[in-house]
């Protein structure tokens, strides 16, 4: 009766376990004073520390992939770099990749630009944020000031210079940001920083992290506010919270929480005009993401991904009183709500030693409520649906193969095709060179598909005015991109990435004046797809580390445009040449100085007048230091130090110095 | 006590450089030899006379690696044919039931104990036969023949950790321009922070150490300890280093762009560099051998505690390229690592 003796066995153990239980605690009873001597005695070191599998933490989509193995140029602003460009704005860091203009077009519209192509909502580039994409489907672009993420959290910032619709999804065109905030493992105990300067800036930022071995979590709450540039009303209050928890389900699986929210007014309108006076707009924008991953026994992996956004802005005026209409006050009404819902799933197969394949399946609905523009008071919405895969194939040690595709399916164009092959070549250990052929769509969004902007005089709309009527029927934008890149490390300090590029974008979409009768001077704003634009140039990017005190970043971009300039000037929106430069040293003793010049020639903003060179001097000299427990550093930033100057348009926008003093704290 | 004095000899006699310790320590040597020396005369006399031919193993438990090391143990005795001991394996809680107590008239000419439990428990009956206590951590089986005082001839040690010079010297070969080793010890390791910082010296490296004795300090430690130093050595600790906190080494050092060495097989999986270890295979084979040398030796006393002669370098390649690391071939560093710590080998 084997069943009954391991019972019997369980029960004496039971019995044993009470036993040695009622002795403890008598022990500690009559031993109370000497209960902490006891409790010290640690169990003994066992072989188990040696044989114990551990979960596999630093997993190939935590690690940031290798240059030289790249199917496409990347550049990587890591958290150093962060700091000692003394950016105060995540979308000012952005400076510092070969080929990048941002740009305040007012305080809290920052313009982040590659190759040219952009206007005050820059749409044709990709931004993601631990993968979940905050390009916003009502205006297009990104709404930089409106992300509910503190600079303090980025662990590091991935720029793929180029499209990468196949890894990236749509709208991977120009280039793709992949910001990564930091594992919530990686933070324990608290943090603080208060940041003051001129301008009326008053910044705040509280975090606070913890968690044991298998879940963990971080949140982070927040405020900025500054006075733009000072010259307008274009101000900014901006209260964030945001929240992650990483979570270990058993040695397999894992779970990633993530919500984040970005409230606040932001300054609007100029003073003397009649509908767009100074008013405020009340931003609201939140997120919710979840990603799952589960790792197979072959080391494959599944990670399954859903998120909401949720971007909102709130702006009713009454136009001032318009004598001609007898002094009546036309109600306009600017208010947008756009939501994304994004669901994906990727699978990462080894097939053997040297085949690795990533495919996945991703859809989504876009809901844009917006009726001052859209002419609709009920949401509009677009059904968005992809598939992708991608083939790495080592074919030698020296040979590395990407051959991959995107299909995707939109309510608005139908269908289209990605596809993307590149080469990696080591030369010999160092020294890499990489070909690639990528292709990529833009989607239109709402507004250039179903503009309809109306300006009425009563509740059943007698037409004042029709600024914005889209014909429709827009085909995504189209880009054909090749390269031919080099990475090298020249010395054993001393790296270069050099690339030389081809775009081919074609199918531009763009706005302009079509004749429209019922409008006050017979025109109203539509979109069509006629221009085209030929981008090549070249561009590098050094990286120098003299010693382990003292880093310097080089970045140089030549970029030429042309287009038939049909309905935009393209042709001038990118300067020829443009320089980035970053250096850093440690002085010792927690002294830390740097600098950050950008040089970049003339350009034109599309529907801007043109801005002249641009030469732009930021420093940065902190102190760190230690307060009983406490790591503390406190630093002086100051910025655009080589004084005024025009930044994003000749009018409106002069950038002029800026100091702020930030002082941060960690307690661990 | 005889043990520990036998392997402080060793110790001594490698590591002096300074020509006034080089006296001293021979001083040292030569009395701690002579008390090596009493101890095995005593050990001589009080042995059992017949020669080992049956030697008693005893494993933790039956898991694949016990099953691993005694496989290469019958292997590496199966290399000679005639005389070969004849093995018994029982598990520590067979030992426990039924294994030889002091008082029986019939002992094991040997006993071997594969592990840190099983080892406690054979010492625990204070056998008059000789133990090895083998595949067991340097500071278990030092912790457990502190507790006890009967004589230290009758038993000796083969430590599953690797000596602290050889993972010193592989940072020094595989990373060559990362000379500061930063290490965060807890109450277990805090005992070899001596012994750490004598190692790093030999190999030519500048060490940086925090203490922490409570969990939720670790990511705090790691942060100071790495702000000066360029690489993480992994030292076992279950405050330390454990399956629940080697996300936030593995993730923070990774963050400040930093590798860590570890010490098993499993933490390069996870994401560590590099790691030095020694297989349950290649604990087997040595145990094997030593039982082969005790044998030709015949009545003569077990080997004085030591290391791992036999061990492995395992890299992890794509975290290597992460970091911009290129770590010469495995192969190559393990061969090179062997020559710089003598009487060692990989495999």
């Amino acid at each position: 009766m084997p069943e009954f003796s391991t019972v019997l066995l369980i029960m004496l153990q039971a019995i044993r376990c009470r036993i040695s239980q009622v002795q403890t605690i008598g022990l500690l009873l009559v031993a109370a004073p000497l209960s902490a001597a006891w409790a010290a005695e640690p169990p003994l070191l066992s072989e188990q520390e040696f044989l114990a599998e551990l979960p596999v933490v630093l997993t190939a989509s935590r690690m940031a992939q290798p240059q030289a193995e790249a199917p496409a140029a990347v550049s990587v602003i890591d958290r150093q770099m962060i700091e000692a460009s003394g950016a105060r704005n995540l979308s000012e860091v952005l400076r510092l990749v070969p080929g990048f203009q941002v740009e305040f077009e007012s305080g809290h519209r920052h313009v982040v630009g590659y190759h040219g192509l952009a206007d005050e909502f820059s749409r044709r580039l990709q931004v993601l944020i631990d993968g979940r994409s905050v390009y916003l489907p009502s205006f297009g672009g990104v709404s930089w000031s409106d992300l509910p993420v503190s600079l303090d959290d980025i662990e590091r910032i991935e720029v793929i210079r180029g499209p990468n619709a196949v890894t990236y999804g749509a709208n991977s065109f120009l280039a793709v940001i992949n910001i990564t905030t930091r594992h919530s493992a990686a933070d324990r105990g608290g943090f603080v920083r208060a940041t003051v300067g001129s301008n009326d800036i008053r910044d705040g930022v509280l975090r606070v992290a913890g968690g044991d071995g298998d879940v963990s979590y971080r949140l982070t709450t927040g405020y900025q506010q500054d006075n733009g540039y000072g010259q307008h009303n274009d101000s900014r209050r901006i209260t964030f919270m945001n929240g992650r928890m990483d979570a270990r389900a058993g040695e397999r699986d894992d779970i990633e929480y993530q919500f984040g929210y970005n409230e606040g007014p932001r300054g609007r309108g100029v003073a003397g005009d009649p509908v767009n006076y100074p008013h405020d707009q009340e931003i609201t924008s939140r997120f919710q993401q979840i990603r799952w991953r589960h790792r197979l026994d072959s080391g494959d992996e599944v990670a399954v991904q859903f998120y909401y956004n949720h971007h909102e802005s709130d702006e009713q005026v009454l136009s001032l009183p318009i004598p001609q209409l007898g002094g009546f006050q036309i109600p306009v009404n600017y208010d947008v709500k756009s939501e994304r819902y994004d669901a994906e799933v990727q699978h990462t197969v080894g097939l053997g030693e040297t085949l690795r394949l990533v495919w996945g399946a991703g859809a989504r609905l876009d809901l844009v409520e917006w009726p001052g523009f859209l002419g609709s008071a009920e949401p509009l919405d677009n059904h968005y649906y992809r598939v992708f895969a991608n083939l790495e194939w080592r074919v030698t040690s020296r040979l590395l193969l990407n051959a991959g595709v995107m299909a995707e399916n939109s309510d608005m164009t139908g269908s289209d095709l990605s596809p993307r092959l590149a080469a990696n070549y080591q030369l010999m250990p160092g020294h890499t060179l990489r070909a690639g052929v990528s292709s990529a769509t833009r989607q239109p969004v709402l507004i250039e598909e179903k503009g309809n902007a109306r300006f009425c005089l009563d509740p059943t709309c007698t037409l004042f005015n029709q600024t914005f009527y889209s014909s429709g029927n827009l085909e995504p934008e189209r880009i054909l991109s090749s390269e031919l890149g080099y990475i090298g490390r020249l010395a054993p300090a001393l790296t270069l990435d050099l690339r030389f590029f081809r775009d081919h974008v074609t199918k531009l979409i763009t706005g302009f004046d079509a004749v429209y009768a019922d409008s006050l001077d017979n025109e109203a704003y539509d979109f069509r797809n006629r221009d085209e634009a030929m981008i090549t140039g070249s561009e590098l990017q050094l990286h120098w580390q003299p010693e382990r005190n003292s880093r310097v970043i080089l970045g140089y971009a030549n970029v030429r445009i042309e287009s038939n300039n049909l309905d935009e000037n393209y042709s001038d929106s990118a300067p020829r040449n443009s320089v980035s430069l970053l250096g850093l040293h440690e002085l010792g003793d927690g002294l830390l100085a740097s600098a950050a010049f950008y040089y970049q020639d003339k350009m034109t903003y599309l529907g801007e007048h043109p801005i002249g060179v641009l030469r732009r001097l930021d420093l940065r000299l902190a102190q760190r230091f230690r307060l009983a427990d406490a790591q503390g550093e406190a630093a002086i930033v100051l910025q655009n130090v080589l004084g005024k100057q025009v930044s994003f348009n000749e009018e409106e926008s002069i950038a002029d110095r800026i100091g702020f003093i930030t002082v941060n704290f960690s307690f661990h | 006590m005889t043990g520990d004095a036998l392997n402080a000899v060793l110790l001594i006699g490698k590591k002096t450089q300074n020509g006034t310790w080089r006296v001293r320590a021979g001083l040292m040597c030569v009395l701690r030899r002579l008390i090596a020396l009493a101890a095995l005369a005593v050990a001589f006399v009080s042995w059992p006379v017949a020669a080992a031919t049956e030697v008693l193993v005893v494993i933790a438990q039956k898991s694949p690696a016990y099953e691993e090391a005694l496989a290469a143990l019958r292997t590496s005795l199966a290399d000679v044919s005639d005389n070969e001991p004849t093995l018994r394996v029982m598990t520590a809680a067979e030992f426990s039931n039924s294994g030889p107590r002091a008082t029986d008239q019939k002992l094991p000419g040997l006993v071997v104990t594969l592990g840190t439990d099983a080892a406690a428990m054979v010492l625990r009956q204070k056998l008059p036969a000789p133990t090895y206590c083998t595949f067991l951590p340097q500071a278990a089986y030092a912790a457990l023949t502190n507790v006890s005082n009967e004589r230290h001839a009758r038993r000796s040690a083969l430590y599953l950790d690797q000596p602290l010079i050889r993972q010193m010297q592989l940072i020094r070969l595989a990373l060559p321009i990362r000379t500061r080793v930063g290490v965060v010890l807890g109450p277990e390791s805090r005992k070899s922070e001596h012994n750490l910082r004598q190692a790093a010296v030999s190999a030519g490296l500048v060490l940086r150490i925090e203490q922490i004795t409570d969990e939720k300090h670790l990511v705090g430690a790691l942060h100071r300890v790495m702000d000066g130093a360029d690489v993480l050595l992994a030292v076992p600790d279950p405050l330390v280093f454990n399956r629940n906190t080697a996300q936030s080494v593995l993730l923070t050092t990774y963050r400040l762009g930093k590798p860590v060495v570890g010490y098993s097989r499993a933490y390069v999986t996870a994401g560590a560099l590099l790691s030095v270890y020694s297989t349950p295979a290649q604990i087997g084979r040595q145990i094997g051998e030593e039982l082969l040398a005790m044998r030709d030796r015949s009545g003569r006393p077990l080997p004085a505690p030591g290391y791992p002669r036999y061990f492995s370098v395992e890299i992890n390649e794509r975290v290597a390229r992460s970091l911009g690391i290129e770590p010469d071939q495995v192969e190559d560093l393990s061969r090179r690592l062997a020559e710089k710590t003598t009487g060692t080998s990989h495999e």
